[in-house]
Order: structure tokens, then C-alpha cells, then sequence
């Protein structure tokens, strides 16, 4: 059970917010650029979208301060790497994390 | 004094060789600066014993998890109780599927696996 | 149930000296009672000795073996439940008592095969520990020993190749045309405009890095994989904030033969933006777990 007071609420979940708005904000990102370089854009447009994006990048680093969460993001965003590092290594070697064994197990039996 | 112009050549060499340096890296091993290394090894890897008579099973984070978390930094996320709720279920689920292992893993259970067993 | 008669047979109390031990002492005797008895493996050894080590292991407990033939599995008693505990500094200890105990084994026996910590052998009903350590040396006996002689005379080292990415950025805009036109472009730009073009030169950067990335692992792997005797790729991790790594190895060397590795190294490391950590020599942890 996750014990909720005002100092974990912060970091647990806003973290755990803020690190979302970061990817989402991040795959806007990609979009943003393919459209571009795909020429599908004029000039004003593109303006307008790389300005956007710029006052949500700074909108997410004023919170980040203001809230002294930097770090707690950080972590969100690092555990959730090594989460989907795991998840591709038990598709990659499913021996190291205790499959294989059984079927082993069964060709023995 | 004839001695000295064949030690030049000596010196020359000597004086070469401190100023290269060392020409080897030596492996290091000590307590704090490679317990990460240690643990990398000791807690994750070693002979798998293929016996229905083992209590504990490679994968299932019983312990060290704090340990290895503290040492890498990540304990933010412990100590929000972020990732107390992970260690509990994937505990749960090993217990209750310790039986099943026997029996093989069905593809949907398979599926089960990647979620929930985060060590 | 329990049978009794099973359950309990304990060595007299070991000599303890704090308080500590003493109460971990008594949990143990009472779960001992309970819980039928464990054998917590360490190792197989090259060895059919039945050789006693001393009060090496975790929390004190007396290091044995436990023969089959010509190998032995090297153990301490211990209740059939996964030592557990929330406090660093006694997994800490744990962890090092383990260590410390392949360690001495791998100096008297010559040639171990390590286990994963927390490893134990539990008794049944019908059959105890002890019985349960045979029979799976017994079972396991060719796989074993195919191991225990690939092993002989060789020790694992670990090696971690790490750069400073900010000073591979700089020299790749140094020299990448199509980069330092973009940079040159985006000064004479509308904001927003600027800002895409920024990404756009983010991009490029990150893809030429990879390039330079992969280049650099292959080109340090073939040059390492010439010096050992096998190499075992690992994933790579994060150290800290300045240096990311690029290479993780953990090679298989015979023993007293990692001048020609240690040379190679020193050449990478002296490379600017470049840093080598090379650690060892470890028990072969990472070359006995499967196949």
C-alpha cells in the first residue's frame, strides 16, 4: 500500500505525472519535426509549432522547479527505461528469467 | 669513469619509460568501488539449478532489491512507495505460480510474466 | 505435517558473539523446528572431499561440503526459507560472507562453479537436504563436469568502456558539414523557426553519435575478444551523469593471462573522452548458468 502524505504525493505521483507530459511532449516532438521535414508545412506554421513547443518546454522545466521535482522525474523516467530494458530481455533470453528451465525440466522428466 | 658513457644510454631508456607511463591497466577489485559489479554478478547470474527442490528462483526480487536501488540512486522511487506495490505483486505471483511452473507456461500466463515480474 | 524425527537435527548453537547473532541464532533454531532444513549452496567444487571450511558463512554458520564422486557442493544449514531482510547493511554483509566463501573455495579447490546468491536446497517429507543435494549432483553429474572443465585455470573480469558524450558532440560538430551549416542557418531565424531547426540538429547529432557508437563497439569488442578466451556480452548501465557507457563485457581469461587484456585496455583508456573500468578477477559467474 502506498502510504499518501503531502511530501510523497509530490514526488510519487507528480513525478510520475511530469515524467509522462515529458514523453508525450516528446513524441509531439518527433511528429512536429516529421511533418516538417516532410514538407507538408509553410513557413508560418512551422513557426507557430517549433513556438509552441518551446513555451511547453518551459512550462514543464517551471514546474519541475517550482515543485523540486527534477529529480523524482528523473528517476520516474529511468525506472521506466529499466523497466522496458526487462521486458525486452525476457522476450530476448527467456532462460535468464526462469522459463526455459521448466520446459528443460519436462525434457528431462 | 669509463662506466659512465654506458649507463647513458640505460638512463635514456628509464627516463623513456616513467614518462610513458604505465603500459598495462590492472583489474580492480574492492569492497565499495566494485560492489556494484559484485552484485551484478552474485544476484543475477551463477549456475541455474534445474531441481523442483530449490526455495529460491533466479528472477524473483527477494532481495537485494533495496540494495541494488540505493546503490543506484533510484531510491526516490522506494522511498515515494513508487515501486513498494511492484515488489509485493511480482512476490505474490511467484508464489502462487511456483506450483504451475511444472506443469509449463501457457502463452497468456507468458504474458502475465513480462508485466508483473519486475525485479 | 512435520515428522519430527526429520525436522530437527541442528548442530550445537554456534559460539556467538554480539547480541544480534545471538537472537538470529535463536530465529533460526525456532524456524529450524518448524521449517524442515535447507542446505544454502555456494558452489560446486572440483573436489569429492568431505572438507569442513570454518564459521565462514552467512550470519556465522559452519561452510561444509557435501561430496558426489569427484565434486562436492559447498553448503551451511540453514532453515528451507530465502534469507530475507529490509536492512542494507546486513544484506550487505550477506552478500560479502557469500563472496568470501567461493572465494576461499575457489583457493583450496582450485576450480568452483559459483551459485547465485540466496540459493537454497530445500528438505522434504521423504527426503532431507542433504539428500536432495545428491541426487541433484547425481542428475546433474555430465553437465557439471563439462563445466567444471571449461573453467579450470580461468577467472572472469569485467570490462566497462564508457564516453564522455558532450566531448564526442563537440568533435563531432567540429567536423560534420552538414551540422555546422544548420548552426550557421539557425542564427539568422525567427524563434519558432530556430527551434525546429534546433531540433533538426538534435536529431542529426543523436543519429551521428549512434553511428559513431556502434563503430566504436565493434571495433573495441573484436579488438578484446582477441585477447581472452571468451566474451559474454552484457547490457550496458548508467554510471553517472557524465560518462555513458558504451561497452559492457564480462570476459573469460585464463588465469595470470590478462597482460595482453590489461595492454588493450590501457590503449583504449588513453584515448581521449574515454575511460575503462576493469575489474576482477571474479569467480565465473557469468559463463556457468546455462547450456
Amino acid at each position: 500500500m502506498i502510504d499518501i502524505d503531502a511530501d510523497n504525493l509530490k514526488h510519487g505521483v507528480l513525478g510520475l505525472v511530469i515524467a509522462l507530459v515529458e514523453i508525450i511532449r516528446d513524441a509531439l516532438k518527433i511528429q512536429a519535426f516529421k511533418r516538417m521535414e516532410g514538407g507538408s508545412l509553410k513557413e508560418d506554421e512551422v513557426e507557430r509549432l517549433g513556438e509552441a513547443l518551446m513555451d511547453l518546454d518551459l512550462a514543464i522545466e517551471q514546474i519541475k522547479q517550482e515543485q523540486g521535482i527534477g529529480q523524482s522525474v528523473q528517476s520516474v523516467r529511468e525506472g521506466l527505461d529499466n523497466i522496458v530494458d526487462d521486458v525486452l530481455d525476457q522476450i530476448i533470453n527467456p532462460e535468464r528469467w526462469g522459463e526455459e528451465s521448466c520446459e528443460k525440466q519436462m525434457e528431462r522428466v | 669513469m669509463s662506466v659512465l658513457p654506458d649507463l647513458g644510454p640505460l638512463i635514456a631508456l628509464w627516463l623513456l619509460a616513467k614518462l610513458k607511463g604505465e603500459r598495462k591497466m590492472e583489474p580492480v577489485r574492492d569492497t565499495n568501488g566494485t560492489l556494484v559489479d559484485l552484485l551484478d554478478r552474485i544476484l543475477d547470474k551463477g549456475l541455474v539449478i534445474y531441481a523442483d527442490v530449490i526455495v529460491s528462483v533466479a528472477g524473483v526480487p527477494l532481495i537485494g532489491v533495496n540494495l541494488r536501488a540505493a546503490l543506484a540512486g533510484m531510491e526516490t522511487m522506494l522511498k515515494y512507495g513508487v515501486m513498494v506495490d511492484w515488489d509485493e505483486k511480482s512476490r505474490a505471483w511467484e508464489r502462487d505460480n511456483r506450483m504451475e511452473k511444472k506443469s509449463g507456461v501457457s502463452l497468456i500466463r507468458g504474458r502475465e510474466v513480462l508485466i508483473s515480474r519486475r525485479g | 505435517m512435520l515428522d519430527d524425527s526429520k525436522s530437527v537435527l541442528i548442530e550445537r548453537p554456534e559460539v556467538v558473539e554480539t547480541n544480534e547473532a545471538k537472537v538470529e541464532s535463536k530465529d533460526e533454531e525456532f524456524l529450524l523446528k518448524i521449517h524442515p532444513e535447507g542446505r544454502y549452496l555456494y558452489c560446486v567444487a572440483d573436489s569429492g572431499e568431505r572438507a569442513d571450511l570454518g564459521k565462514l558463512g552467512l550470519d556465522g554458520r559452519e561452510v561444509y561440503t557435501i561430496p558426489f564422486v569427484d565434486l562436492c557442493a559447498v553448503v551451511h544449514n540453514c532453515p528451507s526459507e530465502p534469507y530475507k531482510s529490509e536492512d542494507n547493511e546486513k544484506v550487505k554483509r550477506w552478500v560479502m560472507a557469500h563472496e568470501k566463501v567461493v572465494e576461499v573455495a575457489w583457493e583450496r579447490f582450485g576450480t568452483i562453479l559459483p551459485v547465485s546468491f540466496d540459493t537454497i536446497i530445500k528438505g522434504e517429507k521423504d527426503k532431507s537436504a542433504e539428500e536432495n543435494v545428491k541426487n541433484w549432483l547425481k542428475e546433474d553429474y555430465a553437465n557439471l563436469k563439462q563445466k567444471m572443465h571449461k573453467m579450470r585455470g580461468k577467472a572472469e573480469y569485467g570490462v566497462q568502456i564508457l564516453w564522455d558524450p558532450k566531448f564526442i558532440a563537440d568533435e563531432i560538430a567540429k567536423t560534420n558539414e552538414e551540422m555546422k551549416n544548420l548552426n550557421h542557418e539557425m542564427k539568422s531565424k525567427s524563434k519558432g523557426m530556430a527551434y525546429m531547426l534546433k531540433q533538426k540538429l538534435e536529431n542529426l547529432l543523436k543519429k551521428e553519435m549512434e553511428k559513431k557508437a556502434d563503430l566504436c563497439f565493434k571495433d573495441i569488442y573484436t579488438k578484446i575478444k582477441m585477447c581472452v578466451f571468451e566474451t559474454k556480452v552484457e547490457k550496458t548501465k548508467k554510471i553517472n551523469e557524465k560518462m555513458q557507457m558504451l561497452v559492457n563485457l564480462s570476459c573469460l581469461v585464463d588465469k595470470g593471462k590478462s597482460k595482453e587484456l590489461g595492454e588493450e585496455l590501457e590503449k583504449i583508456n588513453k584515448k581521449e573522452g574515454f575511460c575503462v573500468r576493469f575489474t576482477g578477477p571474479w569467480p565465473p559467474y557469468s559463463f556457468v548458468a546455462f547450456g
